[in-house]
């Protein structure tokens, strides 16, 4: 298992792949940073006193940089796709898989080491994006509440579903085996997403549909992210998402176990 | 004798398609073992099969004579370099920089790679990536990469396609070099049966995902019979006349046949003769591997 972490991990770091995606995300939250700078500045040119009528102070309207940190929590299962997935799904392009199997890793282990890097990949774009908003938020926007205890939270409590979608990813790349997969992986988010809210549309039982949106990774952000403070069944969530991890890590090697290479 | 692969009635199905039909074949220890059959016969499934890639449907095969259904056999799997149809590369990457992969997934020092490149001539490609490499020189990288962990059995599957002459006979004597001076028993599969026969000390023959015969290359020297070739305007006339002399015979185009009933040329040239029959050139040769496949395989017309 720890040669083909080196070799994943050599592969993965040896790759422009990776390093474009971590400047993409380091460089949107540089962006974000601005943009929020700009608009403020906007708003702190309005003449409040021509709006009769008009409640609203100025000073509430400003943004600060504690928003920021839960900018690209959606969207950050696109990015660790397109490095990690890729990974996967080129050494099975390439055949290079094959070089792995013939010297005698065991298909479980060539599995969980893909996990692994993929899972280290999503842990390392959180982190650099976390880095990138304290240090130009925090010097461009300036923070007002963090750090408090609800937004640590939330931001942790963010980490199993991200867990849990990288999971998945690992599981359709490793399962599809081409570019299908990756595809597949990346717009996975978004294609969840579409069926969930039809699902809850056509579902009338309120217990149902508070599953359905625990249950489902992407809509279980948007929980997280849209509650005011520490969600009311945050240990369920989280044990939820491990759940998915652990059922599609061990389909996954099930079925790759099974699979006939080229 | 010391076997380094056997299988036994090993079956391997597609669907409904049968690619391993209760195929059974022994590897002798320090042999350079050629499997001889034609396209889709099952060489590669074999290969595929044990290496890993893919898993049998029945039948079991033994390497170092660890079973395919024993835990062992993945340690065992680490005496295995191979070459599985096209090479498995990173394309993005340098020659030597390939090989470093192959060194962290064996979890080996890289000392050694700089003497690999050497050995399959591919020293000198620096920094050149992988992808802009020509079809010869990714079939030598891909047999860099099977020789990264020093291995005591190579599967060799088309090692030779897409080489030019220059490169053929390099990676014959390369081959001839791993298998004299360090002992590696190498399985290797090819198209190109004259160059299998300068290289192969043990054949097998495969037809339909069956072997149909295995024997040493002392062994096929001996069963490969003489033959007279001969070359005449009409091999229909030749085929009456043989048929009518009870002798056995080829036939290979409208002009080309062999026999191989020993004969006496002056009574075959004068009964051709009064068949309108001319006989331009008459040679005697020893039959060819490719030849003798045929017979075996019935690829050809047989009198």
């Amino acid at each position: 298992m720890v040669n083909l972490l080196a070799e994943n991990y050599r592969r993965l770091f040896k790759g422009k792949r990776f390093y474009i995606v971590l400047a993409v995300i380091v460089g949107v939250a540089f962006l974000f940073s601005l943009l929020y700078f700009f608009l403020n500045k906007l708003v702190s040119q309005v003449d409040m006193s021509n709006m009769e009528g008009v409640e609203v102070q100025v000073a509430d309207m400003k943004m600060y940089a504690d928003s920021l940190l839960f900018a690209m929590k959606t969207d950050m299962p696109l990015l660790i796709g397109i490095t990690a997935g890729m990974l996967i799904v080129q050494d099975f392009r390439n055949n290079t898989i094959r070089n792995k199997i013939v010297i005698g890793h065991s298909r479980t282990n060539i599995y969980l080491s893909n996990l692994i890097v993929s899972e280290t990949v999503m842990l390392i774009y959180e982190l650099a994006f976390f880095v990138a908003v304290l240090i130009f938020g925090g010097i461009i926007l300036g923070f007002k509440e963090f750090p408090s205890w609800d937004i640590c939270t939330t931001l942790l409590l963010t980490l199993p579903v991200q867990m849990a979608m990288t999971a998945l990813m690992v599981f359709l790349c490793n399962t599809l085996k081409n570019v299908g997969g990756f595809v597949l992986s990346i717009t996975m988010t978004y294609i969840v997403n579409i069926f969930s809210f039809a699902l809850q549309f056509l579902n009338k039982h309120e217990k149902a549909q508070e599953l359905v949106r625990e249950v489902i990774p992407s809509l279980q952000m948007n929980l997280i992210l849209s509650s005011d403070g520490v969600p009311e069944h945050a240990v369920r969530m989280v044990i939820m998402m491990v759940a998915i991890t652990i059922i599609s890590t061990v389909g996954g090697i099930l079925l790759f176990k099974k699979a006939d290479l080229k | 004798m010391e076997y380094i692969l056997q299988t036994q009635k090993l079956c391997k199905k597609y669907g409904n398609f049968k690619a391993l039909n209760d195929l059974t074949i022994n590897v002798p220890k320090g042999s350079i073992y050629g499997m001889v059959g034609r396209n889709g016969a099952g060489k590669t499934t074999l290969i595929r099969v044990v290496t890993g890639l893919n898993n049998p449907t029945s039948g079991e095969f033994s390497l170092f004579g660890i079973k395919n259904n024993d835990s062992k056999l993945l340690q065992t799997r680490r005496k295995i370099g191979a070459v599985v149809e096209t090479p498995s590369l990173h394309p993005e990457m340098s020659a030597k920089d390939n090989l470093i992969q192959q060194t962290k997934a064996l979890g080996i020092s890289d000392e050694k790679l700089d003497d690999i490149l050497k050995l399959v001539g591919l020293a000198n490609t620096g920094k050149k990536k992988a992808k802009n490499f020509s079809l010869g020189m990714r079939q030598r990288l891909g047999i860099a990469f099977s020789l990264v962990g020093d291995p005591e059995f190579l599967v060799l599957d088309e090692p030779i396609n897409g080489l030019d002459p220059q490169g053929i006979i390099e990676v014959r004597e390369m081959i001839m070099r791993l298998n004299q001076e360090k002992g590696i028993t190498i399985l290797i599969s090819s198209h190109i049966l004259d160059e299998l026969a300068r290289l192969a000390t043990h054949y097998g023959f495969i037809d339909r995902g069956h072997v149909i015969k295995e024997m040493s290359a002392e062994e096929l020297d001996k069963a490969c019979r003489t033959s007279l070739h001969v070359n005449v305007n009409d091999t229909n006339i030749l085929a009456d006349v043989l048929n009518g002399m009870g002798a056995e015979f080829r036939l290979y185009s409208p002009n080309e046949a062999d026999i191989f009933t020993p004969m006496q040329v002056t009574p075959l040239v004068l009964a051709l003769n009064e068949k309108n029959c001319f006989v331009n050139s008459m040679t005697e040769r020893h039959e060819s591997l490719e030849s003798y496949f045929m017979g075996l395989v019935g690829g050809a017309n047989n009198g």
